[in-house]
């Protein structure tokens, strides 16, 4: 079997999933081993445009440039894998979401936004937006273990099945205290994705929802438990969307 | 079978015994939280503890069990037996009883080896509690135990009684005989005030005498609407849960090795991918019906299988709750409904 051809593609983001790549310190000879890394934003100077079997993309769609790259991309690639939640859900840049565009443009750049309308500069958008999107691994950035498994599935022939429960299963499992009934703390736990094994919690910081929302949420029952505790149900929304606006608006979660 | 009357000092004997035949566990607060945790002497043990986070079911059906490895085709191997025993101290009741619960479970049909091999190697050591206001195991008939133990702790201020439960704890019980003597009368005056301050502690009561009936009637009930409408289906309950023993198996490859671990990991019948079949297919698409089935499971479905319910009154499901739901008032209303 010939090398599968892979790519790691970053889009606008803060590079953190790809530098979590090349933080996997101990594989990755062995990955350089069994994949052909053909492109690497971050690693790899030059440019590949031929075939891939799995391209990486990191980041969002926040101007033209990114939308042409996303797009080659998902034409040249077999497998293309929403890394991160950026890519995935929209990530922190996208909570812009929550203002409007335009004021937020002028409050950051000023009355001059000329050069921004040449670079095509639009609503930061997570890429399934645009292309279709074969596997997503959530995460800010990725987990190491997940990303691993994943290569290790790839080499197999196949991509892995992770099992994705609301994260306070992991957090019971570290037998935590919960932090919204114990400490009436904004929890995101609840609508969250696991699979990082509850880090902030099981560190008493409540979640954050950074892996991006569960496939099914459930927002009434969120805004009943804090208006029970006495919390603005906006606060809740808003923490969520931190990292996943653009996924609360297709749930039609925006207005309440 | 026996039991003996002695100073609390006892304790110190008995666990330094134990210690000698396993690695002891019993429970130790961190904090907000009571876990069984190894012990390295009985002070380490919080003796009036109410509830532990997790239930003893994590020493038989470890959450994230690796049940076997494999590497290519033909080539596969399960991991080697735990050697250690081990030693449960301090097991109120309800745990004991959520512990026959599963073992009963888990031994129908097919059995479940790694489960029941663990089951089997385990020492158990009973502790009497007293209620607070998210017990209601009286009314599941879960307050006393007469089976699953090896030895049961009775704290009576400066007498503690120790009962026998199985031939082994009956031996332990014999090597203690310095220390410890026949109870009294004064003893068992104690223990029956004991029992008698327990059983008027509860604040919390159920009656479950007709409850499966009920719940065949009460299929349509708006209350599962409701409760679907409240419930985050975060798994929670299920997790903690002391007879709840879904599980869900997965394959992991590691890149490192190559070979492939086959893992069981804790699942619920909240979650929407436990009733996801081929074709895209849900047989419980709703939350509600979700939530329904877990009810129905415990009080109804496990009574026809089992001939009692797998709910041990412990509490756990209403302390860990992030929606306050609590399944007493759940039944109730739909005792209420009935009735009217």
């Amino acid at each position: 079997m010939s090398k599968p051809k892979v790519g790691f593609f970053g889009l606008t983001s803060c590079a953190g999933d790809q530098l979590m790549v090349l933080n996997c310190e101990d594989e990755l000879l062995k990955i350089a081993g069994e994949f052909e890394i053909c492109e690497f934003t971050m690693a790899i100077s030059g440019h590949y445009d031929g075939n891939l079997d799995v391209a990486f993309v990191e980041g969002i769609v926040a101007h033209e440039k990114d939308l042409k790259t996303l797009e080659d991309v998902r034409k040249r690639s077999k497998i293309l894998v929403a890394f991160g939640t950026c890519a995935a859900y929209g990530g922190l840049p996208s909570m812009e979401g929550k203002f409007d565009f335009n004021a937020s443009l002028k409050k950051v750049y000023g009355e001059e936004t000329d050069f921004l309308k040449k670079l095509g500069t639009r609503r930061a958008s997570p890429i399934d937006r645009f292309v279709k999107v074969d596997f997503v691994l959530p995460g800010c950035p990725v987990e190491r273990d997940e990303f691993l498994i994943t290569l290790a599935s790839l080499r197999k022939g196949t991509l892995p099945e992770f099992f994705r429960r609301p994260l306070c299963c992991e957090c019971k499992e570290k037998e935590n205290v919960c932090l919204i009934t114990e400490e009436g703390e904004v929890c995101c736990g609840p609508l969250t994705n696991s699979g990082c094994g509850a880090r902030c919690p099981s560190l008493g910081s409540p979640c954050a929802g950074c892996r991006g929302p569960l496939e099914e949420i459930h927002f009434d029952a969120k805004a009943k438990v804090y208006e029970t505790m006495g919390m603005p149900l906006e606060k809740v929304v808003e923490k969520m969307k931190n990292f996943s606006a653009p996924a609360w608006v297709v749930s039609g979660m925006e207005g309440k | 079978m026996l039991v003996r009357s002695a100073p609390p000092e006892i304790l110190e004997t008995l666990f330094s015994r134990l210690s000698g035949t396993g690695k002891v566990y019993g429970p130790v607060r961190q904090g907000k939280a009571v876990r069984f945790l190894p012990l390295s002497s009985i002070s380490d043990a919080e003796l009036s503890y109410q509830r532990t986070v997790l239930p003893p079911k994590k020493f038989f059906l470890p959450p994230g069990e690796t049940l076997l490895t494999f590497a290519g085709r033909g080539e596969w191997r399960v991991p080697d037996e735990e050697d250690e025993r081990i030693v449960l101290f301090g097991l109120h009741p309800c745990d004991l009883h959520g512990i026959e619960i599963l073992t009963v479970f888990m031994s129908d049909a097919v059995p479940d080896s790694p489960f029941l091999r663990r089951r089997e190697k385990a020492f158990i050591v009973g502790l009497s509690c007293l209620p607070d206001d998210k017990c209601f195991c009286r009314s599941m008939g879960c307050q006393t135990s007469e089976k699953g133990f090896d030895i049961f702790i009775t704290l009576l201020g400066d007498r503690v009684l120790l009962r026998a439960g199985s031939p082994e704890g009956y031996r332990l019980l014999r090597m203690l005989d310095g220390e410890a003597r026949e109870p009294s009368r004064e003893d068992r005056e104690r223990l029956l005030n004991f029992h008698r301050l327990r059983n008027e502690s509860f604040t919390l009561s159920l009656d479950i005498t007709d409850l499966p009936e009920v719940l065949d009637l009460e299929e349509e009930s708006q209350v599962w609407e409701e409760l679907g409408n409240r419930c985050f289906t975060c798994g929670n309950c299920s997790i903690v849960c002391p007879t709840c023993s879904c599980f869900n198996v997965v394959d992991i490859p590691s890149f490192a090795s190559g070979e492939t671990k086959r893992v069981r990991t804790w699942d619920s019948c909240l979650f929407r991918s436990y009733a996801l079949v081929a074709g895209g297919h849900n047989f419980r698409e709703k939350r509600a019906q979700r939530v329904k089935n877990r009810y129905y499971h415990k009080q109804k479905g496990f009574v026809e299988g089992f001939g009692k319910p797998s709910c041990v009154g412990c509490g756990r499901c209403i302390s860990s709750c992030p929606a306050g739901i609590d399944v007493v008032s759940v039944f109730k209303r739909l005792t209420e409904a009935y009735a009217k």
